[in-house]
């Protein structure tokens, strides 16, 4: 049995120094700015300017769900500041000064303002169904805004369209992009998937930000057909989908890590036909190309997930 | 669940026109109090009706099935070409919206939703997703389909040992495409209850129906590859109740779901062999199973820097559809199973406790503990069977064995500010994994990682991330099910010793407004050193770079390169003291893309895609010094897109589209062999796909 104290006394040591560290650090307190602005009269003085073919124009906002000023929880409701609502007092913003520069509103969603103030904007409203959990998500800890993925005032955010959510994703995660274009992936290019069907970007429980709380949990919302449980199981199957699957694409069909004969045998090795050598010389002996050529180690042995059949022990039926 | 299926559809049904009748009408509301927006004189409002009606033509050039996969344009000529999208909204934030895509191609998707902005909303949804499961099939088998479970020989069929002797194999021979179409409905409705309470379900049906290949073997001699079968259901459930406050939230919620599948078996006459007992062979499909979950997420602010989240979820899996008799061979087929079916049943239980705490050092520190832990504690009841191997060869009796496991995952990371451009980070995670039934009851894994994030300024960003990982293993003790077993050197990978080390480098920079470039770098490695036999490394390159231009504020134009490059090696042995064998596979993948979308004027658009992606795999298997490489599997695909689209009037506009797509692919485990070129192997021909398609699109655009 492992026995590594060494790993868990460090573990121990870190958490504990940090705890205290934390706690000296926090009794500090918050630090306190006071605004100087204070909020204006309404979306009515800000639409002046930011209007339909002025730069940057906000008017597709009432396009949006934001923008209905009817719903008690818009930024434009009854008792609510408008524009403000957001980009905090702002009266400063509206008078243009002497000299110099127009300042700027009490928050901006770019790098003008801290990303946690302005993500601390969104999350004020959205905290039923984004916030619970994107304290602590990768996402958070890699500092990203909400304005980096989403556009507010586009008629049509693009991270809720398909295609366009895509382009949001790979924009940071290239790689992902050129495994849609593999010889075998799900269909992400076709716009038939995205990204969010199967993970959650403002997760931070769940294993790779899954919509679901295990791989496999994820992989049967399609696939229920694969879970189970089966007479025979096959156990890396039960684990997890992802050690022989690539999810995001591959050269091997169905989504394979390698293709079999190889990969069936980086586990298998009873002695006989499983673990023998396969060679180029052996595409033309007609006693050895059965276990090499078209679907290998499925020609026979097709009922890799797991087999119901009383029968089925070594998934040939 | 039928019941409750056709139960819940027509109360969401029934609810629906309540919902809608339950306010009053816009111009009642609008009567009876005036949204503020209304005292906005700058303000646009967007009320009423819009929308965008596309209608025309496409054309397809060339038949493949699979430019057809996931497009459902497989067949060359012309096709309808309706796409749009419909809104309303009033001030009063009652609105609708209804995209439809393809509405007359397999790929039709229809996505609708309509409510109260802040009160509830109705969602309908509807989605074909087809895909062909081999290109280039046939089958001399008879009763194809996706309720064919009994598949025969003509009359005429001349059984033989190989497929040289099938006389009939020819004339015998018809296309049988593989392909299955996906329907999708979804139906949700979510219900918002004062500013704090939210409820939400979500019901979707998936029908999955046609054909696919299965193997079958007969003795170790001989297979078939069949059209076996497709016609799977799947019904969810999925619902929650939310309260969110300000520095708390809940969430409590329900998930269940029911895979049905009307196949339950496949029967077929066998290619090979005439004697009686040979005649038939019968295999199981997938049986179908239920599930359900209830879940509780929590998230608490203690102080607005402390923070603690946590999630539990506990449910069940189960299977219970009836055996099939041990075999269909009327020699062996009175032998008596130990139950009737498997009453299969497994529990699944996740809890997850994050803590995030931020300490205060001018905002520099954040520390981050997570806790995670699942189970899964298969109670399927274990039987002793008698299994009749391919329907002939009788085995000694084996114990089914249902696997379980636990999974114990915790980290820490530690986030440091150091300078306003330098962020330095680290952490560390502990992996546990027991098992039952297995070589290994126990791995635990220890990984370590560090990254430094320099930041210049908001326009670049240099990161470097080091991560590694070692895994050991308790004794690794074959288990002795009765079966074969593996040799005593092999180590299955997910249970091996493992030391894995991944570095990233990625920077970012914006050298000016207009001009954004990308570049990463990754290099995975995990060496298994410790197994005298099975996988023994893995390694995974990457580089990638990204461009971005802005031609002024109405054109982009991007470009982007990624090199991927995948490295396995093996070590196996044929057996005893034989000497081992070694394999090296290598995958090099390498994708380009250019685009620019542009306005041309106010008036007319225009976007250009191209991608070309390109992949070449080499496999080299040696057990004797003068063993040579497989040929190279390639692939190579090209696409490129166009689109244009102007506006003739205040209503009526044109949209142009063409796609052209380049597919070549060279498989030496299937090309060439046909149905009859593996001897003892009946298989269904398929080949590597190949093909150059044009397609084209018409519409006019109806705006309004």
């Amino acid at each position: 049995m492992i026995n590594k104290p060494g790993y868990r006394v460090g573990l121990k040591s870190v958490v504990t120094l940090l705890g205290l560290l934390c706690y000296f650090s926090l009794a500090q307190g918050d630090e306190v700015t006071e605004p100087e602005a204070k909020y204006s009269s309404g979306a009515n003085q800000c639409m002046a300017c930011h209007r339909e073919g002025r730069d940057p124009a906000a008017h597709e906002v009432f396009l949006t769900p934001m923008g209905i000023s009817g719903s008690p929880k818009s930024p434009f409701a009854e008792g609510s500041h408008d524009c403000e609502t957001c980009h905090g007092p702002s009266s400063t913003h509206r008078k243009k000064p002497k000299e110099g520069d127009r300042l700027l509103p009490g928050v901006t969603f770019n790098e003008k303002t801290p990303v946690n103030k302005q993500n601390e904007i969104c999350l004020g409203c959205h905290s039923g169904n984004v916030a619970t959990h994107w304290t602590g998500s990768v996402h958070e800890e890699e500092e990203l805004a909400c304005a980096n993925c989403h556009k507010i005032h586009a008629a049509q955010d693009p991270v809720m369209d398909k295609m366009a959510q895509q382009e949001v994703c790979f924009s940071c995660h290239p790689r992902t992009r050129s495994e849609t274009f593999r010889a075998s992936s799900h269909p992400l290019r076709f716009g038939s998937m995205t990204c969010t069907d199967c993970h959650n970007p403002h997760e931070g429980n769940n294993d790779f930000l899954l919509i679901r709380s295990t791989v496999n949990d994820t992989c049967y919302t399609c696939h229920a057909e694969k879970r189970g449980p089966y007479l025979w199981e096959h156990a890396p199957v039960t684990e997890d989908c992802g050690l022989c699957h690539r999810p995001h694409g591959s050269n091997h069909a169905p989504l394979l890590k390698q293709r079999p004969p190889l990969l069936c045998q980086q586990c298998h090795s009873p002695g006989g036909h499983p673990a023998l050598a396969y060679t180029p010389d052996d595409m033309e002996n007609s006693f050895q190309q059965r276990f090499l050529l078209g679907r290998s180690c499925d020609n026979c042995h097709s009922q890799v997930h797991g087999s119901n059949h009383p029968s089925g022990v070594t998934n040939t039926r | 669940m039928k019941k409750i299926t056709r139960k819940f559809i027509f109360s969401l049904a029934a609810l629906l026109p309540v919902m809608l009748l339950s306010t009053n009408s816009p111009a009642a509301e609008e009567e009876k109090s005036e949204p503020k927006i209304y005292k906005c004189r700058q303000c646009v409002k967007y009320t009423g009706w819009r929308g965008n009606i596309d209608f025309g033509g496409a054309y397809v050039t060339d038949e493949s099935l699979r430019f057809g996969d996931y497009r459902g344009l497989e067949k060359d000529g012309f096709y309808a070409a309706i796409d749009g999208d419909i809104h309303f909204r009033n001030l009063q934030g009652r609105y609708f919206d209804l995209k439809a895509q393809n509405l007359t191609y397999d790929s039709r998707e229809l996505d609708l939703r309509l409510g109260i902005q802040g009160v509830y909303e109705v969602r309908f949804g509807w989605q074909g997703i087809p895909k062909y499961r081999g290109y280039g099939t046939q089958t001399p088998f008879i009763g194809v389909g996706y309720g064919g479970r009994n598949l025969t020989l003509p009359e005429d069929w001349v059984y033989a040992n190989t497929t040289i002797g099938m006389d009939a194999l020819e004339s015998s021979l018809n296309v049988a495409p593989m392909k299955t179409q996906r329907k999708i409905l979804d139906a949700g409705w979510t219900l918002n209850m004062g500013s704090a309470w939210k409820y939400r379900i979500d019901y979707q049906q998936q029908r999955k129906k046609g054909t696919r290949t299965l193997g079958a073997g007969m003795y170790y001699t001989n297979a078939t590859i069949l059209p076996a079968p497709v016609d799977f259901k799947t019904d969810q459930i999925d619902m929650d109740l939310t309260w969110a406050g300000k520095k708390a939230q809940v969430k409590l919620g329900f998930i269940t779901s029911q895979f049905s599948n009307l196949n339950s078996t496949l029967t077929w006459t066998n290619p090979f062999h005439a004697q009686p007992q040979h005649q038939t062979f019968r295999a199981a499909l997938e049986p179908g199973n239920k599930s359900y979950q209830f879940n509780l997420a929590g998230a608490l602010a203690i102080t607005p820097r402390i923070r603690l989240t946590g999630q539990a979820a506990a449910g069940q899996l189960s299977q219970n559809d009836p055996f099939t008799a041990y075999t269909i061979n009327p020699i062996y087929s009175d032998r008596p199973l130990p139950r009737s079916s498997l009453n299969g049943k497994l529990d699944t239980s996740t809890y997850n406790l994050t803590g995030k705490i931020y300490a205060r050092l001018n905002n520099r520190l954040s520390f981050t503990a997570r806790g995670k832990w699942d189970e899964r504690d298969n109670k399927t009841p274990v039987d002793l069977y008698t299994p009749v191997i391919t329907d002939l060869i009788p085995d000694k009796p084996r114990y089914n064995r249902p696997y379980s496991y636990k999974r114990e995952l915790v980290s820490a990371d530690l986030r440091y500010r150091a300078h306003r451009v330098i962020r330095l980070s680290g952490g560390a995670r502990q992996e546990n994994m027991d098992r039952t039934l297995q070589a290994a009851e126990r791995t635990e894994e220890t990984t370590w990682w560090g990254e430094v994030k320099i930041s210049p300024s908001y326009y670049s960003e240099l990161r470097f991330k080091y991560e590694s990982g070692e895994r050991e293993v308790s004794d690794y003790m074959q288990p002795d099910d009765g079966g074969p077993v593996d040799h005593p050197l092999m180590r299955k990978f997910n249970m091996a010793d493992r030391d894995r080390d991944r570095m990233l480098i990625e920077l970012d920079l914006m050298p000016w407004e207009s001009f954004g470039i990308n570049l990463s770098y990754i290099k995975a490695e995990a060496d298994y050193d410790n197994s005298a036999l099975g996988l023994q490394s893995s390694d995974d390159e990457s580089y990638s770079i990204n461009l971005n231009y802005a031609l002024g504020k109405k054109a982009n134009m991007y470009a982007f390169y990624t090199h991927d490059d995948i490295d396995a090696k093996l070590l196996n042995t044929s057996g005893g003291n034989a000497e081992p064998w070694n394999a090296d596979t290598r995958d090099r993948i390498a994708t380009f893309g250019i685009g620019l979308s542009t306005d041309i004027n106010e008036k007319s658009s225009l976007g250009i895609d191209y991608v070309s992606s390109n992949s070449t795999g080499d496999i080299w298997v040696q057990s004797t010094d003068d063993n040579e490489p497989f040929d190279p599997l390639k692939t190579d695909l090209r696409n490129a897109k166009v689109h244009f689209d102007h506006e003739f009037s205040e209503h009526w506009g044109l949209k142009l589209y063409a796609e052209y797509e380049k597919y070549s692919s060279r498989d030496w485990m299937i090309d060439g062999l046909g149905v009859d070129g593996i001897n003892m192997v009946l298989t269904m021909g398929e080949q590597s796909p190949d093909y150059n398609v044009w397609y084209f699109r018409a519409q006019a655009s109806y705006r309004f």
